[in-house]
């Protein structure tokens, strides 16, 4: 399969409701199979525009994109999304069983489910379950877990469809920071033939093994390989580096932040020292 | 219970069973979509429609019923696309409705009609071919939900998530919002608005508080409802007071009740 997952050409999208202003501005990218990729920017620079116009939720002003060599609305039976935490409902009457089959929903009627296919979708949402770390859980609610667990459910919920594709919209904003490492590194080993675009602003996102960065601030600009988030890099994007300021600080750790290996069971005092 | 041999009581005890099923079905569904404030528009906007009828002389039913489904098809695309200023258009929409029916009905020669019969309804003058009516809508509600429970199932969970899917989560959003405006135009004549607005509300919210799913949830508020329409009949005749507003006290008294013993648990 040699042609792009992803194929963008001179895309250009606009808000029509704020005054016409331009989010993505003449944007080119091509994805291949298997990569895994973090979207980064600062905030209002796009990034969510451009997964949702990957996924045909938004119509651009100019430009093409292709999804598996088709116009997105005619891919969604390959892709995987996470939305943003706050699109679902805490408080529905749902276990996280019936959450997680919501995923193999194609169509709106109820004819195409059979008892068969029922029992089908059951265990393959016990096992999605299982794999985001949630065995055993799957009676029990929403409303019961916490923010972390439940953006598990709702990646459980997109793994449902056997996606090609996984888009994920800021996926770990209510991870804890040990939370965020286990997430990501849980991403990185998903089978080799899916692949992963990840949308984030969250610096911590830069110890995950990504293939490739994109930097999207109304232009994209793409980095091969995770080895170019440093400090400087993090300060020319998001537009600052003053000690003064708290995300200056914050940056300064950086080094330190992307040495952290929570996951590693032979840290020795002198690693952590190096 | 001797009254239970009383004609009229009959169809009172049948009108509450039938508007229990449609506005424990659409109630659901809009309470858990956040559709309240919608809801309590096209119901308010219906009047537009009766006002229409009168000063044209035209039939009230289909009349009533092509206004505030035009008016519920209008709310719902302002809904879902302008999120962000809904609730001020819905607003305005709902008083618009409202006071262009009384003026409407202002200017009809010869015609004074009674609000007070409209905000509360007389569900002990119910007539056998308004409850054929309602078993009619009840049938169409019953059939199109369960027809469309996974589209319906997806779109009130997570609607960008059921469009990303392929699902015509926008179709599937309107044609809710239709299906509350049918059951308002056709309940509202027996009920009134406000007993319409109590049912839409009240026993999907204690009913949500138990459910494990979507499907016991609806159960459980026609269950509600219907306990609440009965209660409150019973109260309005031996106490001689008006069954709408009986039925409401019932159900705000439940509510507050469980309200009080939730939050007293926590405690």
């Amino acid at each position: 399969m040699n042609q792009p997952v992803i194929a963008i050409s001179g895309l250009t999208y606009a808000y029509p409701e704020a005054s016409r202003f331009t989010v993505l501005d003449n944007l080119n990218f091509t994805v291949k199979q298997g990569a895994y990729i973090a979207i980064l920017g600062p905030n209002g620079g796009g990034k969510t525009t451009l997964l949702k116009c990957i996924l045909g939720l938004l119509t651009p002003q100019s430009g093409e994109i292709k999804v598996f060599g088709r116009k997105p609305a005619d891919s969604v039976r390959y892709i995987g999304y996470v939305p943003q935490y706050a699109t679902t409902k805490d408080l529905f009457p749902a276990n996280l069983l019936d959450v997680v089959m919501m995923g193999a929903i194609t169509s709106p009627l109820l004819f195409p489910f059979s008892k068969k296919q029922r029992q089908k979708n059951e265990e393959k949402a016990v096992n999605a379950l299982a794999k985001v770390g949630l065995a055993g859980k799957e009676r029990l609610r929403l409303c019961n877990l916490s923010g972390g667990q439940r953006q598990r459910v709702i990646v459980a919920r997109a793994l449902m469809s056997d996606p090609k594709l996984l888009l994920l919209d800021e996926p770990t904003a209510n991870f804890d920071p040990s939370g965020k490492f286990c997430f990501y590194e849980f991403l990185a080993e998903l089978p080799d033939d899916i692949t992963t675009i990840v949308v984030s602003h969250d610096i911590s996102i830069a110890a995950s093994p990504f293939t490739g960065i994109a930097v999207v601030n109304r232009n994209l600009s793409y980095h091969e390989g995770n080895s170019n988030i440093t400090p400087e890099f993090l300060a020319h994007l998001y537009g600052t580096h003053e000690s003064s300021c708290p995300m200056g600080a914050f940056m300064d750790n950086v080094p330190q932040l992307l040495s952290f290996k929570p996951f590693s069971t032979s840290v020795t005092p002198q690693d952590t020292e190096e | 219970m001797d009254i239970l041999t009383l004609p009229f009581m009959q169809n009172a005890l049948a009108a509450s069973v039938l508007a229990s099923i449609a506005c424990g079905i659409v109630g659901t569904l809009v309470v858990l979509n956040r559709l309240v404030f919608l809801a309590g528009g096209v119901a308010h906007a219906a009047y537009g429609g009766v006002g229409l009828a009168f000063f044209f002389g035209l039939p009230v039913l289909p009349c009533t019923l092509g206004f505030t489904l035009g008016s519920s098809i209008l709310m719902s695309n302002i809904a879902q696309r302008h999120k962000e200023k809904a609730d001020t258009v819905i607003g305005v929409l709902w008083a618009a409705g409202m006071a262009f029916g009384i003026i409407l009905i202002d200017l009809t020669p010869g015609y004074n009609v009674d609000l007070m019969s409209f905000l509360f309804g007389s569900i002990l003058t119910v007539s056998s071919f308004d409850l054929w009516l309602m078993l009619g809508l009840d049938i169409f509600i019953v059939a199109a939900t369960i027809l469309l429970y996974p589209g319906l199932l997806s779109i009130t969970f997570d609607a960008e998530y059921a469009k990303s899917r392929g699902l015509p989560a926008s179709l599937l959003h309107t044609l809710l919002v239709c299906m509350a405006a049918l059951s308002i135009v056709m309940i509202i004549r027996v009920v009134g608005l406000i007993l319409v607005i109590a049912l839409l509300t009240i026993p999907p919210f204690i009913a949500e508080r138990r459910a494990c799913s979507l499907a016991t949830m609806i159960i459980a508020a026609i269950l509600w409802s219907t306990l609440f329409c009965i209660t409150g009949l019973f109260f309005a005749y031996w106490f001689n007071i008006t069954s709408g507003a009986s039925i409401i006290a019932v159900a705000a008294t439940c509510f507050f009740t469980m309200v009080t013993i939730d939050q007293l648990r926590k405690n």
